[in-house]
């Protein structure tokens, strides 16, 4: 079934960072700008650059030896196998774990949001929606630019740390982990970890995003989006508490 | 752009950035669980590592003095056998036959001084005779000159024969000596450790190491030793009286006591080595359960310092820093400050594989960090400390 849309014809293109800052503080008008020019360049840039560039400085300033200890303690190993794991780790240098993280960060972030646009493409495709790839996939890297706030609280985090001594999941301050959400059990410390304050206003956004561009309800627009988030996170907790 | 979305981009920025500062307020820095303990009385035995072998003191290896075929082996190997037990004989038929020509001469060489000495007294009758016709001129000087020249000449005969004799008689010695020489008794009191010769084989009377010329080795079991090489840097430790712990490599679990008996005043470089090493024997005082083979490799750990009680900490409690550019060397220890992390420097004596004796620095109650390892690694000063108390 065809839904009414926004007529491109009535959006103004505006600056990127105009369209930036709308997206934090005035998302109807981003999305009116997305949704009539769906960019990408410049979103993507900003988190990919953004992210990498925290990743470097994490890792010119942590104490090396203690990130491989601090690493392989969350591993449960064997003696052998953690004093094997530490030479292996050890003999690769602080450069080239800099290097991992960075591209893993990168190419993390945007595995992420290929997947996401593939999902909202597929089901926009069964419903006939007028949305193609190229306006899901700008949404998803317009929203994602909530990571930014992020990236300040790591960088607050590394000018704080005197001693190197800084896990990659205390690097955050966003988390939900590190906001007081603590579980003794691993699969519900590892959600807690993972799921940070941005994400969710990312799906918040998108949230949003949907509702205004096909003119749907809260509970579908809930649904749709956060649909793959619930399944994934309630198998987690199933296994979890079971 | 208006003001108010510059307001709620800078309120975001501040409140993203407060938040790890109220972290740190409400939760702290993460504290680190350490295990504790404070200074504890021990001995340290700082001991010298070194390798030999077991050895007889009292060994003796059996060489024939006579060459000649093995008639009659009366021991095995393995046999405990006293001084004096008879041990072999060699074929003595060659030595028999010497012996009856070597007494024959000495009764052909009796018979030809009796026949010569009763030739004397035959002359000296004669000569008696002719003086007193010579006297009376009823001689002439000729004949009584024959006579007393025919004496003098028999009495040296007589003297040569008894030479001769006497050399005889010490041939026959010699034969004798010989075919003693054909049975073979043991020297000491031990245990038959290697028998080299069997009926029929040909004993030869040699120092080299050519077949035949070794028979066997007997051996005092009680007498078994180790013998290790000292590396020459550490020889100026080791002392006469120390303790030591020997390792057979055949019972690895099952330690010996011994004592060091003797240091050797000369080095020499050892078969296998490159530097130089002294040689060190210690005295097996308590072999335990091991049966002893001489010949078997052993470790032995020769402790330098006897038995006494010091003030000490784990070896992994220590933090040794080195600044060469300063050609400053200083050890430290972590001691916990009321839940905080205290850096002390401390001044160290010898330790052992374990242990460090502190010579100085820290009261007795006093609680040390002492693992674990990989927190003690890289603790720092001022850190959380999350303390278990630990006996040492």
């Amino acid at each position: 079934m065809n839904q009414e849309t926004i007529s491109n014809s009535h959006a103004e293109k505006t600056h990127p960072v105009t369209t930036a800052i709308n997206i934090l503080t005035a998302p109807g008008e981003a999305f009116t700008t997305i949704r009539a020019y769906p960019t990408k360049l410049f979103p993507v840039s900003v988190v990919l650059l953004s992210l990498m560039a925290v990743m470097f400085w994490y890792f010119s300033i942590v104490d090396f030896d203690w990130y491989v200890d601090n690493t392989l303690a969350q591993a449960n190993l064997s003696d052998a196998q953690h004093d094997e794991a530490r030479e292996r780790m050890l003999s690769m240098s602080q450069t080239n774990f800099m290097l991992l993280g960075m591209v893993g960060a990168g190419v993390g972030i945007l595995a992420i949001w290929m997947l996401q646009t593939v999902y909202l493409t597929l089901v926009s495709a069964l419903r006939g929606d007028d949305i193609k790839f190229t306006h899901w996939f700008s949404l998803v890297a317009w929203t994602g630019l909530t990571s930014l706030v992020s990236v300040l609280g790591m960088c607050v985090n590394i000018l704080l740390n005197t001693n190197g001594q800084l896990s990659n999941y205390d690097l955050d301050p966003l988390t939900l982990a590190n906001l007081g959400m603590q579980s003794s059990n691993s699969s519900i410390e590892m959600i807690f970890n993972a799921i940070n304050l941005t994400v969710i206003w990312s799906l918040i956004l998108m949230m949003m995003a949907y509702r205004q561009w096909l003119q749907s309800g809260w509970v579908r627009a809930v649904g749709i989006v956060l649909g793959p988030y619930i399944l994934i996170i309630g198998v987690l907790a199933y296994f979890a508490i079971t | 752009m208006n003001a108010k979305k510059i307001s709620l981009i800078v309120l975001i920025a501040a409140l993203v950035i407060a938040i790890p500062f109220i972290n740190r307020a409400v939760f702290g820095t993460d504290a680190k669980a350490v295990n504790v303990s404070t200074v504890s009385q021990r001995i340290i035995s700082p001991s010298i590592l070194a390798s030999g072998f077991l050895a007889h003191e009292e060994e003796v290896m059996l060489s024939s003095e006579v060459i000649g075929k093995v008639s009659e082996l009366y021991v095995e190997e393995g046999d405990r056998v006293q001084q004096g037990q008879l041990l072999l004989s060699v074929d003595d038929k060659n030595f028999m036959a010497s012996l009856e020509q070597a007494e024959a001469s000495v009764r052909l060489n009796t018979i030809d001084i009796e026949r010569q000495e009763v030739r004397i007294e035959n002359l000296q009758r004669q000569l008696a005779r002719t003086r007193s016709l010579h006297e009376r001129n009823l001689v002439g000087d000729e004949e009584f000159e024959t006579i007393s020249n025919q004496l003098a000449l028999a009495e040296i005969d007589l003297k040569s024969s008894r030479e001769r004799l006497a050399q005889v008689r010490a041939q026959l010695d010699q034969v004798n000596d010989q075919l003693s020489k054909a049975r073979i008794m043991s020297p000491i009191e031990g245990v038959i450790t290697s028998l080299d010769i069997k009926v029929g084989e040909t004993a030869i009377a040699s120092s080299t190491n050519i077949p035949g010329s070794s028979l066997m080795t007997i051996a005092n079991p009680n007498s078994i030793y180790t013998e290790v090489l000292v590396d020459e840097a550490d020889v100026a430790n080791i002392a006469v009286g120390q303790r030591t712990e020997i390792v057979a490599i055949a019972y690895p679990d099952q330690p010996m006591q011994g004592v060091v008996r003797y240091i050797a005043n000369t080095a020499k470089i050892a078969q296998g080595r490159q530097g130089l090493s002294f040689t060190v024997k210690i005295d097996i005082t308590d072999p335990g359960e091991v049966v002893l083979r001489p010949g078997m490799s052993c470790r032995a750990e020769i402790f330098t310092r006897q038995d006494e009680q010091v003030a000490a900490v784990p070896l992994q409690a220590v933090i040794f820093e080195e600044d060469r550019s300063q050609l400053r060397s200083e050890y430290f220890i972590f001691v916990n400050d009321n839940g905080v992390a205290r850096k002390t420097r401390i001044d160290v004596g010898l330790s052992d594989d374990e242990y460090q004796e502190l010579v100085s620095g820290i009261d007795n109650d006093v609680e040390i960090i002492v693992g674990p390892d990989q927190e003690l690694r890289h603790l720092q000063e001022g850190d959380r400390l999350e303390v278990t108390p630990t006996e040492l």
